[in-house]
């Protein structure tokens, strides 16, 4: 528990501001065998085309004593944004406000949504899958009127049974996050 | 060398794009959608809101994706076109990857003045229906995000409509719009087979094809015909409405409503609706196939616009004419169709189609999993038929006068009906 860095150099101990103002280190996932992280944007319509699979997805997590966020990386989403985004689209999960994206940056999330899953019972941080959340896109501009891949969905499940996912990475699909100045 | 390439391409030193080189590309290409309460997801008024998303504004434009539009410049030249210079798109790039430095001028973007509507008579949904937070599967198919409503008009008399704009209270999830008035019980008897309001069957009334009243698309919920032309609505009508919507991840309420303006002009010629079409296509999975449609005008048109219609398993459709002096000549063309931006297109002039001339309706139809807007997944053969075309396109056309318009209708009548056998 001592080690705060993984052989890959991440760091377990970023922190990020909830919608509270109270600062959360996700990625230390305190007695849950692993954390799920959504990015999301309040104005991203491939982001909020699947919000319902979002709160799905947290509530699989949460029925599975595993921790789930919502993370916005954006300068210009106040609590209040995120709140109202939240209830306008019915998810229930605790939402983190990323502000100087270093949680982006740590976990190279690029869009959204992009999902990862962390394994959290171990010395170092193991993102056991990241990336597409489903095939509902099958790129940018051409939505299905339905997925019928759930990657994200399969991804949790085999976290919950303590199984690796194959393959880890799937290129994530949808707007960018636009990376504030260095 | 690259570098000073960029530069002439776009006429700006790349290091000096500012926001007040960006903003006229975004007031003139953009804001028609992307305005507050507009069809698309975010505003790009500000330049703050602009520069968030700096990269993915030059990804969608570079790219072709935005500002949408499906026509080819082969085709007639067509009311309302959208479209990129290359110059413009170098800007937006230029100043994307120069971290869309802002400068001194930071006025926001403002959507350029629209003309006013002249709703003289206005017709509203008579229950409100709520369009799902997700797509469903309907009734086995799964590319059926679409639902009919009938909104009675109850005009007395008969109506001569020249513009058709639509209001809607979801502008965000309401995509393709076809409307046809209905003077006989059909579509009411439709929709009350079962206890829904609406119906998810089509908006056709038999052969007469939804779209008979032309379409209104996303970014596009206002036609306006030509001088001279309008839409006959027989009175005591009906107005089927074929909605295609995007669900959005939260239910959202409908009950749009749609106002005619209406000629007095004793002189309006109506307009009648031609089709070309393919009745019933079959093509196997993984499979692609062309399917084709000709017949040969027997009276004078005029072609006022075109509806195409035909959903994401059809990749490239075209309309062609071949004149009976020989002349070959596109009418529309959509070298990379995509059902989610279709609308009526209006010509930028009406367009005269002698007898005699041959048209011809064209249709690529790829059932592959490589065809990313193929609503199957899995892939599974496409076998589908619909009275009025389970792919075609419609023709906005007036005879020259009222005999003619008699011969035009009758003509057609009988065209439709051979196709039936
Ligand atoms: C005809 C209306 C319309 C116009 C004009 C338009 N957009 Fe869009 N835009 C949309 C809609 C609707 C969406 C939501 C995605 C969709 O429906 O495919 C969108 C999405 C986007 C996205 C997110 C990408 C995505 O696929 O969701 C970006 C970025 C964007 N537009 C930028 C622009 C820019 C820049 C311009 C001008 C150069 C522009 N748009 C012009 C309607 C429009």
């Amino acid at each position: 528990m001592a080690m705060s860095c993984d052989s890959g150099l991440r760091t377990r101990h970023v922190e990020v501001r909830d919608t509270g103002g109270a600062l959360q280190k996700p990625l230390v996932g305190v007695d849950v065998p692993f954390v799920v992280i959504v990015f999301a944007s309040p104005d991203c319509p491939i982001a909020n085309a699947i919000a319902p699979e979002i709160e799905r997805l947290h509530k699989m997590t949460v029925d599975a004593g595993a921790a789930f966020y919502l993370v916005h990386a954006r300068s210009d989403v106040t609590a209040d944004t995120a709140q109202k985004h939240a209830r306008k689209f019915a998810i229930s999960a605790p939402i983190l406000l990323d502000t100087d994206q270093s949680l982006a940056k740590e976990l190279n999330a690029t869009v959204t949504p992009e999902i990862v899953v962390v394994k959290t019972d171990q010395p170092t941080v193991e993102i056991i899958y990241q990336g597409l959340i489903n095939n509902l896109y099958a790129s940018l501009g051409n939505r299905r009127d339905q997925a019928s891949e759930h990657y994200a969905r399969e991804a949790i499940a085999s976290a919950i049974v303590g199984q690796t996912v194959d393959p880890a990475y799937r290129k994530p699909l949808g707007c960018f996050i636009e990376r504030a100045e260095p | 060398m690259l570098i000073l390439g960029a530069i002439a391409a776009i006429g700006v030193e790349v290091g000096s794009v500012e926001w007040k080189h960006v903003r006229p590309i975004i007031e003139q290409h953009c804001l028609s959608c992307h305005h507050d309460g507009g069809p698309a997801p975010f505003a790009l008024h500000d330049p703050e809101s602009v520069a968030l998303r700096a990269r993915f504004i030059k990804e969608v434009t570079a790219s072709g994706l935005m500002p949408p539009w499906i026509a080819s410049e082969y085709g007639l030249p067509l009311q309302d076109e959208r479209g990129l210079s290359d110059h413009e798109i170098g800007i937006l790039a230029a100043w994307a990857d120069n971290a869309h430095p802002m400068g001194d001028d930071l006025k926001p973007a403002k959507r350029p003045p629209e003309s006013p509507a002249k709703d003289d008579v206005v017709v509203t949904m008579p229950e409100t229906w709520t369009v799902p937070a997700e797509g469903k599967e309907n009734w086995g198919r799964r590319d059926r995000d679409k639902w009919t409503f009938v909104l009675p008009i109850g005009n007395d008399d008969a109506i001569h409509v020249r513009g058709i704009q639509h209001y809607s209270t979801a502008p965000q999830v309401v995509h393709a719009v076809t409307y046809l008035a209905d003077p006989t019980d059909a579509s009411q008897w439709k929709d009350s087979r079962d206890d829904m309001f609406g119906t998810y069957m089509t908006g056709d009334i038999r052969d007469r094809p939804s779209g008979e009243l032309g379409g209104t698309g996303v970014g596009h919920r206002k036609l306006r015909l030509p001088e001279g032309f309008h839409w006959d609505v027989p009175r005591g009508s009906d107005l089927a409405m074929e909605v295609h919507y995007r669900p959005l991840g939260r239910p959202l309420r409908l009950q749009d409503r749609i106002a005619f303006e209406v000629t007095a002009d004793q002189n309006s010629r109506p307009l009648r609706t031609l089709i070309s079409m393919v009745r019933w296509i079959d093509v196997a999975s993984g499979a692609s196939s062309t399917v084709e449609d000709q017949f040969v005008l027997e009276e004078d048109v005029q072609l006022v616009g075109i509806t195409p219609r035909a959903m994401g398993t059809c990749t490239a459709l075209r309309l062609t004419a071949s004149l009976p002096h020989g002349e070959e000549v596109i009418l529309f063309d959509a070298p990379d169709w995509d059902p989610h931006w279709r609308q009526t297109f209006l010509l930028e002039d009406v367009y005269e189609l002698p007898l005699g001339t041959v048209i011809r309706g064209t249709w690529r139809i790829v059932n592959t999993e490589g065809n990313l807007r193929n609503p199957f997944v899995p892939i599974e053969r496409l076998s589908m038929a619909r009275r009025t075309g389970a792919v075609s396109i419609l023709l906005h056309v007036a005879a020259e006068d009222p005999e003619a318009d008699q011969r035009l209708q009758g003509w057609h009548r009988e065209l439709m009906r051979s196709r039936m056998r």
